[in-house]
């Protein structure tokens, strides 16, 4: 199996009162959702509609928008792998991590099983409660580590707070973490819009690159901010062989890009919101493969170099 | 006056060279008359005659030159949990006083290797598989898998880190577990070269080897393994604190199975663990409701009451308590087994409805939670006679042993931690001023705090004499004393496993000590505990046990 049809692992992490369970009831009750394999610490919390229910059991319950939710019991690594063994079912896996849980610890299991592609973790943020959490006894690590590790945050209750507040709370963030936010608003963001966010903006692909021996892979981290179009105009040029792509990068407008390339398909979709420390552009980065050992990677570069805008 | 026969059977009087009672207003006897189970007096054949004039009796005279003391009682360990570990071979850097023959300590690699293939060179099937318990890196150094397959290459080998979250096995080992290099791939915590699984990656190996361990069979076997060790280290009352920690109904029904008759000389209390309850019953609400009917199931052996478990931070063997300033010396920080906030939920909702909390706590910053939400409990509902109890006890502060005083708290201490992890915590864990104070139980009794001790079997030998022994002496492995200002006196110690036992697990009225009216419950020793060297406290021999006044030898055929 190639890594490319490798299921998507994604680990949904947060304190309590963070938004983990409103979250997952919205990806259950959501007809367009994708089909995702849902591993959650108990059913007591969610609320799933019984007419959504196609077949239930102790431990799992089938959704006929296509998702299944599962209950951790015992062994996390068991489920994970029961779910991971009905791939052809399902489109992406999501570990809701328990609220004391380290949740790159939990990346662990998806290490070693052929049919998941380790992905990010994405911490949600009760922003209303949050400093306080961060600075209460017995939870202070906890909750920071959260938020440190995290490869997205999603700013949760905002909507508790006056704009100066959330400003502040958005700085004490980023003075932990670099990682990218997403702050929900009134409209709630979709599951998709998190997943895709998650993916293009987390380094962890590109950390453990697990690419099938067929397949060379070849990695484009840069600093500036690149054309839009020009990159557009040399991947639809670029040789058939040049088979995937995927990466994020930061436009002439100063706007984050998720870019996903596939057998001459392209699509750049312009990112929610992307901050930065200092203002400037947050580094690019991409990751191509093709099945040819003897890709012309080199040429490639030049021309990308040459989109700096 | 008529004399009504108020009992069913002959008043049987045990005479021994000394009774130890542990009751205070009459701390030592003779003689002890027992019948239907229950101590009618303890006293001399002179002080008992106003009974024996009036029933049939008999003496037995057997135990006339030992001492008599009431049964042990650890009020913490997990028979299933043991039932698993009983199925290994010990092959430990410490020694284990077993029923069936004592472990030597194995404190090297050289030492390991040899005992390793004398053990499976010992065994009858060829291909069975060898399990052992108890490697450590301290001791053992780096193994791998090319090493043991060396030492032992035709059989699978399952070597189980002392600590039970690694394992190192063999060539062998992987097939048998139909483990190959692909379907480990790169996972960070399974390491098919070195045949390691550790943390996550055990989930890899536990998908065989926990359908074999658990099966029936070998389930029932650890039981009755169990059974032996228990009575072997002089019990007659255990405290299974976590009851529900894989499947209640399995573990009370094996259970019942297995100790429910005449062969089994001691008493189980059942203590729910609410915490894995809840996980599986949806609330906290839902699994009161489930508690509160568990004294139905009751059996004479086997005891549910109104008392409860509950847990806040991680395990003292892997260094997952959670620390107080300034941590541990790496930086790590530990982990919490229950979010606070869910505790304390949990915790009001307990206390409300009357039970008395045991709160697993390993850390001293484990211990402050506990404190604080006894706090808080206090504060909105005041109880007397709680007996919230601090499990484990690892590490604390001197304020904090106040402050549990002052809040009405018990202590039901692992003291067996200094022992073993003393020296390795102060190098490589916590530093030495820390690490010499763990189990700081004289503080608590100069506090008047009820404080027990337990084994958490197999954190610590089911050797109640040997817990006393590193109370009173604190001698580490290496053979420091660590903080003697926190020593126990031999009086205290022997109340630690006695009485202020029972008393943590609400049963102080029937048994703990001997007295008229409580069970006839004895352990038979060889010395006196208080004449002997308190260093040899842990070498007391045992000759046996009374439970309910049926006497059990221990078997001497392998010791």
């Amino acid at each position: 199996m190639s890594d490319l049809d490798r299921l998507p692992f994604t680990i949904i992490g947060g304190y309590l009162g963070a938004g983990k369970t409103t979250l997952i009831n919205q990806i259950l009750s959501d007809p367009n959702a994708p089909r995702i394999g849902l591993l959650v610490n108990d059913f007591g919390a969610i609320n799933i509609d019984a007419s959504l229910i196609e077949a239930e059991d102790d431990d799992v319950i089938s959704l006929n928008n296509g998702c299944i939710c599962c209950k951790l019991t015992d062994s996390i690594g068991d489920a994970i792998d029961m779910l991971a063994s009905r791939n052809e079912d399902l489109d992406h896996i999501i570990l809701e991590a328990s609220g004391v849980s380290d949740p790159t610890r939990l990346k662990a299991y998806a290490y070693g099983n052929p049919h998941l592609q380790p992905g990010p973790v994405v911490t949600l943020v009760d922003c209303a409660n949050i400093r306080k959490q961060a600075n209460d006894k017995f939870v202070k690590q906890l909750v920071r580590q959260q938020i440190q590790y995290a490869d997205l945050l999603l700013l949760n209750k905002q909507d508790l707070l006056e704009p100066n507040e959330m400003r502040e709370v958005t700085e004490w963030i980023q003075g932990l973490s670099s990682a990218p936010h997403l702050i929900r608003s009134d409209k709630p963001i979709t599951l998709e819009a998190i997943l895709n966010a998650a993916w293009h903006f987390t380094t962890a692909p590109f950390e453990a690159p697990e690419v099938n021996h067929a397949h060379v892979s070849w990695h484009y981290p840069t600093p500036h901010r690149l054309s839009r179009k020009m990159i557009e105009d040399i991947l639809l040029t670029a040789p058939s062989t040049l088979v995937r792509g995927k990466g994020w990068f930061t436009d002439e407008r100063n706007t984050s890009c998720l870019l996903q390339f596939s057998q001459g398909q392209l699509t750049i979709t312009e990112a929610l919101s992307r901050t930065s420390q200092d203002g400037r552009a947050f580094p690019s980065d991409f990751i191509f493969l093709s099945p040819d050992p003897d890709f012309d990677f080199s040429a490639l570069k030049t021309l990308l170099d040459s989109c700096k805008a | 006056m008529t004399v009504q026969n108020t009992g069913t059977s002959d008043i049987q009087v045990f005479t021994a060279r000394k009774v130890i009672t542990m009751d205070p207003t009459l701390p030592e006897a003779t003689a002890v008359a027992v019948r239907d189970g229950l101590v009618l007096e303890v006293g001399s054949l002179e002080t008992l005659k106003p009974w024996l004039d009036r029933y049939p009796h008999s003496v037995d005279r057997q135990f006339e030159d030992k001492i008599l003391m009431p049964g042990f009682i650890d009020p913490h360990l997990h028979p299933s949990m043991a039932a698993v570990i009983l199925q290994m071979e010990f092959l430990t850097a410490m020694e284990w006083r077993l029923p069936w023959g004592t472990v030597q300590p194995v404190k090297t690699q050289e030492a390991f290797f040899e005992r390793l293939k004398e053990l499976s060179d010992g065994m009858e099937d060829p291909d069975a598989p060898l399990f052992t318990w108890g490697y450590h890196r301290n001791w053992h150094g780096e193994i791998t898998k090319p090493m043991i397959d060396e030492i032992v290459g035709d059989r699978p080998v399952i070597l189980w880190h002392r600590s039970f979250h690694e394992i190192i096995v063999n060539s062998k080992a992987l097939e048998w577990m139909e483990i190959t290099r692909e379907s480990l791939g790169n996972h960070p915590q399974a390491k098919f070269d070195d045949g390691h699984f550790f943390e996550m990656g055990l989930h890899k190996a536990s998908r065989k080897l926990t359908p074999y361990l658990m099966a029936p069979e070998r389930a029932m076997d650890g039981l009755n393994r169990l059974r032996e060790v228990a009575h072997f280290g002089g019990h007659t009352t255990l405290g299974d604190m976590a009851v529900g920690i894989f499947d209640l109904d399995m573990e009370f029904e094996g259970a019942k199975m297995m100790y429910e008759n005449d062969q089994t000389p001691f008493r189980i209390q059942m203590i729910a663990n609410a915490m894995s309850l809840s996980a599986t019953n949806k609330s906290h609400q839902n699994t009161l409701e489930l508690i509160d009917a568990l004294p139905e199931r009751n059996t004479h052996r086997l005891r549910f009451s109104n008392h409860v478990k509950l847990f806040t931070d991680g395990a003292f063997f892997s260094q997952l308590m959670q620390l107080g300033e300034p941590g541990y010396l790496d930086g790590h920080h530990g982990e919490w087994l229950m979010p606070p906030e869910s505790f304390e939920e949990a915790a009001k909702l307990y206390w409300n409805a009357g039970y008395r909390i045991h709160v697993h706590c390993t850390g001293d910053m484990g211990l402050e939670l506990a404190l604080d939400m006894l706090d808080k409990l206090q504060w909105e509902r005041p109880r007397f006679d709680h007996r919230y109890t601090i499990e484990h006890f690892g590490l604390s502060t001197p304020e904090q042993v106040r402050r549990l005083k002052a809040l009405g708290g018990c202590v039901s201490a692992n003291v067996y931690y200094l022992h073993e992890l003393g020296d390795v915590y102060a190098r490589a864990g916590i530093g030495y001023e820390r690490a010499s104070q763990i189990g700081r139980l004289g503080s608590c009794v100069r506090e008047g705090i009820p404080t027990a001790l337990h084994s958490d079997y197999t954190m610590a030998p089911a050797l109640p004499l040997n817990n006393a022994w590193v109370a009173v002496n604190r001698v580490t492995a290496e053979g420091n004393v660590m903080a003697p200002t926190e020593c126990l006196s031999v009086e205290d110690a022997l109340k630690a496993i006695t009485i202020e036992a029972a008393y943590v697990m609400g049963l102080e009225n029937e048994v703990g000590s001997l007295r008229a009216g409580k069970k006839a419950d004895m352990v038979v020793l060889e010395q006196d505990p208080y004449e002997i060297d308190p260093m040899a406290l842990k070498d007391i021999p045992i000759w046996g046990t009374i439970f309910e006044g049926a006497v059990f030898p221990i078997k001497k055929s392998n010791v």
